[in-house]
């Protein structure tokens, strides 16, 4: 009897111990191992060489196979300005363990204000891959978007969530010619920003950045059609989402309840008569 | 009862002679104040008020064909809606006051507009509704701005635009949203020469 009374409650504390327990086998583990490294661009000795104007990345596998010409002009002690032109036959860039290839002859020219202290280059293994937000790393999808917590002039980013807890997308419209793209993308966004895109790559940029005191603003819009087709191809965010209003629900289901409740007691009045 | 008669026929009469006499007062004056400037001034040439660049988007939803005119700042267009009973719609546009006698423009303006439409279905069972919710210039909350390049003015009109579309069923128990988004942006290059100087 004893022994059976020492072994139903071990059995009782361990099945205690697994229910409280469990919620850390659940937690489940991020996709993603790699880490957003903050450096500056002038305060690593990788990253030094793009002060001078010209210095070309070739072949560094990473984002662009073909060439990537960057040239950065100082505005002020806070903030330079970069454009950077990227000419190449394949793309590379990473959607969880395997990569995405992009071919064709594409080049790209973008523009764009870095400051020094909280516009960081993202990096991996210790190689340039582009500025945040011309460049998402890792790929956000649909499911993860809100996992990760990026940051933009030392403000969090944030994605607008709906009603049942969904990230909201939105139906991005551009006209290139006579086509005209749908491209259902997500948007980050804090003070400073919104970030428009789709995994890697941004759609719409609008920022604004304290310069000289003043107040300036910057937009980057895509307007390359090949990258434009390529982003369409692997868009699969939902465009809409739907869902049931259960606060609607019970208020439709009352107002019908309480109509044929009044008809039932007219009608029922009416026989007695 | 044939005095009355005769009566009425004269008032009819003074009625009718009197309101042509006031169309006729009105016509001439018009044409002197509208039509006078041309026939005094040296300018043989009149000036003309047209949209030099837009750029429109669009999205309908339910319903026949609409076009649709969207007015910025006195200047119309006009777009054409596939499903015109429930739509979003965005323009950004550029327009001017081109004088045919100096061959030069006189004001060049600019900006966006924004306009949608909701649809409910017969007794309700289905709905669209449309909101805006974010409407904003693109240029640091400007949506017209203009700047010298070189021997040229850049002028640019822009906003982004959100719209937030709920189509209900089941009286709105059933929803479904989605986002349309817009970034209408036109751009226009005029030589400095080309624009008539204030001095």
């Amino acid at each position: 009897m004893y022994f059976r009374k020492v072994i139903m409650s071990i059995y009782i504390s361990l099945a205690l111990i697994l229910f409280f327990a469990a919620p850390m086998f659940l937690v489940p583990a991020y996709p993603y191992k790699y880490k957003l490294y903050k450096l500056s661009y002038y305060e690593s000795d990788n990253i030094k060489k793009i002060e001078y104007c010209g210095f070309i990345f070739l072949d560094n596998g990473t984002l662009i196979e073909g060439k990537a010409v960057l040239i950065v002009m100082p505005l002020n002690n806070s903030f330079a300005e970069a454009v950077l032109t990227l000419h190449g036959s394949k793309f590379l860039g990473r959607n969880g363990q395997t990569y995405i290839r992009l071919n064709g002859n594409v080049t790209l020219s973008i523009r764009f204000i870095v400051d020094k202290r909280y516009n960081y280059a993202w990096l991996d293994n210790a190689t340039f891959i582009g500025f945040f937000p011309f460049y998402i790393f890792p790929a956000l999808s649909y499911n993860n978007v809100t996992r990760y917590k990026l940051v933009y002039l030392g403000e969090t980013l944030k994605v607008d969530t709906l009603p049942n807890g969904k990230p909201a997308t939105i139906n991005d419209y551009i006209r290139l010619g006579q086509k005209l793209y749908r491209i259902v993308a997500l948007e980050l966004h804090n003070s400073y920003a919104d970030i428009e895109f789709v995994y890697h790559y941004p759609v719409r940029v609008n920022a604004r950045l304290p310069i000289d005191g003043v107040w300036g603003s910057f937009q980057f819009s895509l307007c390359d059609r090949k990258l434009l087709d390529y982003i369409v191809s692997i868009d699969d965010y939902p465009s809409s989402v739907t869902y049931i209003d259960w606060r609607r629900l019970v208020l439709i289901v009352f107002v019908f309840a309480g109509a044929a409740y009044i008809a039932y007691t007219v009608i029922l009045a009416r026989r007695r008569r | 009862m044939s005095g009355k008669r005769v009566s009425n026929e004269i008032l009819h009469n003074v009625v009718y002679i009197t309101l042509v006499s006031i169309m006729l007062v009105m016509t001439a004056s018009a044409v002197l104040v509208f039509g006078s400037p041309n026939s005094v001034s040296t300018n043989m040439y009149s000036v003309k008020k047209m949209v030099i660049a837009y750029s429109a988007y669009s999205k309908g939803y339910v319903g026949s064909p609409l076009d649709l005119e969207i007015n910025v700042k006195g200047y119309k267009v006009r777009i054409h809606i596939d499903k015109g009973g429930a739509y979003d719609a965005a323009v950004a546009l550029i327009g001017g006051v081109y004088d045919e006698g100096i061959h030069k423009w006189v004001a060049i303006t600019g900006g966006h507009s924004v306009d949608s439409k909701d649809w409910t279905g017969p007794l309700a069972w289905e709905q669209y509704h449309i909101t805006l919710i974010k409407d904003k210039g693109m240029f640091n909350g400007k949506d017209f701005i203009a700047k010298e390049e070189g021997d040229m003015y850049v002028f640019e009109a822009g906003a982004y635009v959100t719209f937030k579309v709920v189509h209900c069923t089941w009286w709105c128990i059933s929803k479904e949203i989605k986002y349309d988004n817009y970034a209408p942006h036109t751009v226009v290059y005029i030589p400095k020469d080309s624009i008539k100087q204030n001095k």
